[in-house]
């Protein structure tokens, strides 16, 4: 395991971000708002890259599907860890997604989603294009009131 | 094991008011009181018709074992997220279009949902659990700017002890 004096801030905040969230679902309220303190400190405190275009995403999106997640289901298929292997695979759907928003957004530009709304499932990250989420999410089958319409910037 | 309430499941019928033996499903914020809850009692859970109440453990198992090949893979995909969330949200930040913000802004809310899961699946998943704890140790030691929140730090030591 990395230790955590070798992480980068926005992966403290991921950490943190999630365990906000794991801890939500033990009800463990005050935990929970405490831990989304810290994820909002590093994540207010991550400097912008410098140089970030669409193009440069989509190679970093792309670049994930290959090397990076087969070595990371092999590790877990061996043992097996089920877990992991949960993750790995909606995951590796989700970056899926995210790749063919991309391609189509490269073609049809602001068009793509000028005239409707987008989504995005708060369970595995799975992106919707339209005016209606359809009932329960294609990837992680969870109801829709988990898919969350995007509205301002990030 | 004690009983939580799901409000936005709760009707209001009130059954677990009637039926609880130490009056902690009556509360004013609408939660049970874990204090009063007797452990594993599970009245109100049974009695409750609109399935709003279930128990859940006051103490979770440790999480599965994971091995250094598991823990390594998952950190490398988080990471690399992470870095794909930071490119986004500079998009959506700097976007020419209000569609081209609201795109990236999608991107990277996706990018740290799956950064959270591959966290959460190479050891992070109980707040309770010795990487969570190393983890907060750790948080106290760097060298980190005078506006880092130390005092949450401080509470989750003490409060996940």
């Amino acid at each position: 395991m990395r230790q955590p004096d070798t992480m980068s801030w926005p992966e403290l905040s991921a950490i943190c971000s999630n365990l906000a969230r794991t801890s939500e679902k033990q009800w463990l309220t005050e935990e929970s708002r405490q831990f989304r303190r810290l994820a909002d400190w590093f994540s207010g405190h991550t400097e912008p890259v410098q140089e970030a275009s669409l193009a440069d995403l989509a190679s970093a999106i792309q670049a994930d599907l290959a090397d990076p997640s087969a070595q990371a289901k092999a590790a877990a298929a061996k043992e097996p860890d089920r877990g992991a292997l949960r993750a790995l695979t909606w995951g590796g759907k989700t970056t899926s997604i995210q790749k063919s928003v991309l391609a189509r957004y490269e073609k049809q530009q602001d068009g793509l989603i000028e005239q409707t709304q987008l989504w995005v499932c708060d369970i595995c990250g799975f992106i919707f294009i339209g005016d209606t989420p359809p009932d329960i999410c294609p990837i992680c089958k969870v109801p829709n009131s988990k898919l969350l319409k995007i509205t301002g910037e990030a | 094991m004690h009983a939580v309430r799901n409000i936005s499941l709760c009707t209001k019928d009130c059954l677990c008011l009637y039926i609880c033996p130490t009056g902690a499903t009556n509360t004013e914020n609408g939660q049970i009181d874990f204090a009063k809850c007797l452990d594993g009692c599970r009245l109100c859970v049974d009695a409750c018709p609109s399935h709003a109440i279930s128990l859940i453990p006051r103490n979770f198992a440790p999480q599965q074992p994971k091995t250094a090949a598991v823990v390594d893979t998952l950190q490398t995909l988080a990471a690399s997220k992470v870095r794909q969330e930071t490119i986004a949200r500079t998009i959506s930040r700097n976007a020419e279009s209000a569609q081209q913000r609201r795109l990236a802004a999608a991107l990277a809310r996706s990018c740290r949902i799956l950064a959270e899961d591959c966290y959460r699946e190479s050891g992070y998943m109980l707040p309770q659990g010795a990487p969570t704890r190393q983890l907060l140790e750790s948080l106290l030691k760097m060298e980190l700017p005078d506006d880092f929140p130390r005092d949450a730090v401080q509470v989750l030591l003490d409060r996940l002890a």
